[in-house]
């Protein structure tokens, strides 16, 4: 069966996290962009790591048969960086509508403040102007509170509330999305935040409807391989084939596929073909290159 | 903790310094105060800085203990060096107009520690909170000398936080694993909003199936909240862990002067423990509690 990982950071993961995604079955990802890890301190870094996402990472990806998909955005704990933040604003519509680009994201709050206020509200206009469905961290911190608040700027804004998937949802925050028609994402870690068994438990008295699961895979403790692993767990507890295809591929396609810019027919795992270069850079370094032919 | 209203003056700080620092040290900061007093005020940035930047090397790491007390000041933090550097700072301050400005340029320049002087001394710095918004911003960073030097034993944020941010910082304070029985003003301010996150945190915690830190339930009052935090509470005061019972304790001890007061569900709560409590001195605290 093919997964499809909606949410993961893969710039900070290694070819061997590429490898085993494949080798467990992962044929699609989106990239949201995101910070790096610690603030950046001008327009030109927000350039360069927009311009990877779509460029170096949608490469590296598909050299071990994986397709790459991104969501561009200005990250909420960038947000407070006003003068920045505006600058990033600036550049935002003309990324938002490149190629393989399927959504405004991800957005959301950090410490719930009125700069992050006016930016995810900006960013959510954007989106309504480009038809582009939005993605939404929900904070780590006072978590209940900036669902609340996500919930309340979503409505405000006027956006069709299918256009959004509000993600990191857990037993506390997915009963308030549960009263909208977001979809709902949630973050599968090791040791922390939720688990597999968790969320099989949601599944089971949450039903399936718009519900979607992700590693959300980055820098730090994650693990890249949540989506297959907690398709295991649902098998295991008794949901059928036709099910976990629904949580841990169609879903989470069907929702970025309101932009037009990817679909379920789409999304197949793609040859490998690691002659080829990127800007005259390569995956390899030394070793004998894999090259798939069609059918 | 109590809150008074006279600060110490710059004139108390620099006395209080030099008594402590050691000779050398004691002339390298005399010199440089006269430096400052003395320099033309379109170099002042720069000369604070440079003397700032070599403060340590001159009057070390041990720790500054004044002889006197200053209300709304708070020392357990701060080195000879952070002393120093607060004094340079506020040299230079006292020399200009355009005091804001200075004070934004002394943080964005210096380096982490330096950053962390400027934010343990930031009440003398900033007397009425005019730069809160510095302060708010400093609790952004990811540097953990850094937060806690604006987090830990330190009465700004008490002081001048509009009441999100300070339920912010205790929140965050949290995440980074910190005591925070050591952030000044906790009781005093404590708030509905913030008993409501504290416990919305351990409620995440333990369906993580984690551990929340001992420390968190100071800042979760009771009356703020309705009978699902003592189910919390209950759990708690039973922990296996002697450091969750002891901190579960100190929060029903702060937030229930005099005892009688105490919700008799908890009361129930407290003399089931009372039976069962293997720690004598906090079996004693709980009796005292009941009696």
């Amino acid at each position: 069966m093919p997964y499809f990982d909606p949410h993961i950071h893969m710039l900070a993961r290694t070819t061997d996290d590429y490898e085993n995604m494949a080798a467990a079955g992962i044929v699609g990802i989106i990239e949201p962009a995101f910070w790096l890890g610690q603030p950046r301190t001008n327009v030109g870094s927000f350039i360069d790591y927009f311009d990877t996402l779509i460029g170096w990472e949608h490469f590296r990806a598909k050299q071990f048969g994986i397709m790459h998909f991104c969501t561009m955005g200005l990250n909420p704990k960038e947000s407070n960086d006003i003068e920045m933040a505006e600058g990033v604003m600036k550049i935002l519509p003309r990324y938002c509508q490149k190629d393989n680009v399927v959504g405004v994201g991800e957005i959301g709050y950090d410490d719930i403040t009125p700069e992050e206020d006016r930016f995810l509200c900006e960013q959510i206009e954007l989106a309504k102007s480009l038809n582009l469905p939005v993605l939404i961290h929900t904070p780590h911190r006072d978590k209940v509170s900036g669902t609340k608040r996500t919930i309340d700027v979503i409505k405000e804004s006027g956006i069709a509330e299918e256009m959004v998937l509000i993600d990191h949802l857990n037993e506390q925050t997915l009963p308030l999305v549960l009263e909208t028609n977001c979809w709902r994402g949630h973050s599968i870690y090791p040791n922390t935040k939720m688990s597999e068994p968790r969320m099989v438990k949601l599944l089971q008295e949450y039903g399936l409807d718009k519900m979607i699961v992700n590693s959300a895979a980055d820098w730090g403790v994650s693990d890249p391989l949540k989506v297959p692993k907690t398709a295991q767990a649902m098998r295991e507890s008794g949901f059928s084939e036709e099910h976990v295809s629904q949580v841990t591929f169609e879903n989470p396609i069907n929702f970025f596929a309101q932009s037009g810019r990817i679909s379920i027919d789409m999304v197949k795992k793609p040859l490998i073909d690691q002659t080829e270069t990127f800007n005259d850079n390569r995956v390899l370094r030394g070793q004998n290159p894999i090259v798939e032919k069609g059918e | 903790m109590e809150y008074r209203n006279t600060l110490m003056t710059l004139t108390d700080l620099c006395k209080e310094l030099v008594d402590t620092l050691a000779p050398s040290a004691r002339n390298w900061f005399n010199d440089g105060y006269e430096l400052l007093n003395n320099s033309p005020i379109d170099d002042l940035e720069d000369t604070v800085l440079t003397l700032s930047v070599v403060a340590r090397r001159h009057c070390g790491d041990t720790a500054f203990l004044p002889i006197q007390t200053y209300n709304e000041m708070c020392f357990n933090t701060w080195s000879v060096t952070d002393a120093a550097r607060i004094a340079l700072f506020l040299i230079a301050l006292t020399r200009i107009d355009e005091k804001n400005t200075l004070l934004k340029n002394l943080y964005r320049y210096g380096d982490e520690p330096e950053k962390a002087a400027l934010l343990k001394g930031l009440n003398l710095l900033d007397p009425n909170g005019g730069q809160c918004t510095l302060a708010i911003n400093a609790c952004r960073v990811n540097s953990l000398e850094v937060y806690s030097a604006i987090a830990l034993h330190n009465p700004y944020p008490a002081l001048y936080f509009p009441e999100h941010n300070w339920n912010q910082l205790i929140l965050k304070s949290l995440f980074q694993h910190l005591d925070i029985s050591q952030i000044y003003g906790l009781q005093k301010k404590s708030n509905c909003e913030l008993s409501s996150m504290v416990l919305s945190y351990a409620e995440e915690l333990v369906l993580a199936e984690r551990i929340p830190p001992p420390s968190i339930w100071l800042a979760l009052k009771l009356s703020h909240l309705d009978d699902s935090a003592l189910t919390m509470i209950e759990r708690f005061l039973c922990d296996p862990d002697v450091k969750q019972r002891h901190s579960v304790l100190e929060s029903i001890e702060f937030q229930y002067p005099p005892p009688n007061e105490i919700s008799p569900k908890l009361i129930e709560h407290l003399k089931t423990q009372s039976q069962r409590e293997a720690d004598n001195t906090l079996k004693s605290r709980i009796e005292a509690l009941l009696h």
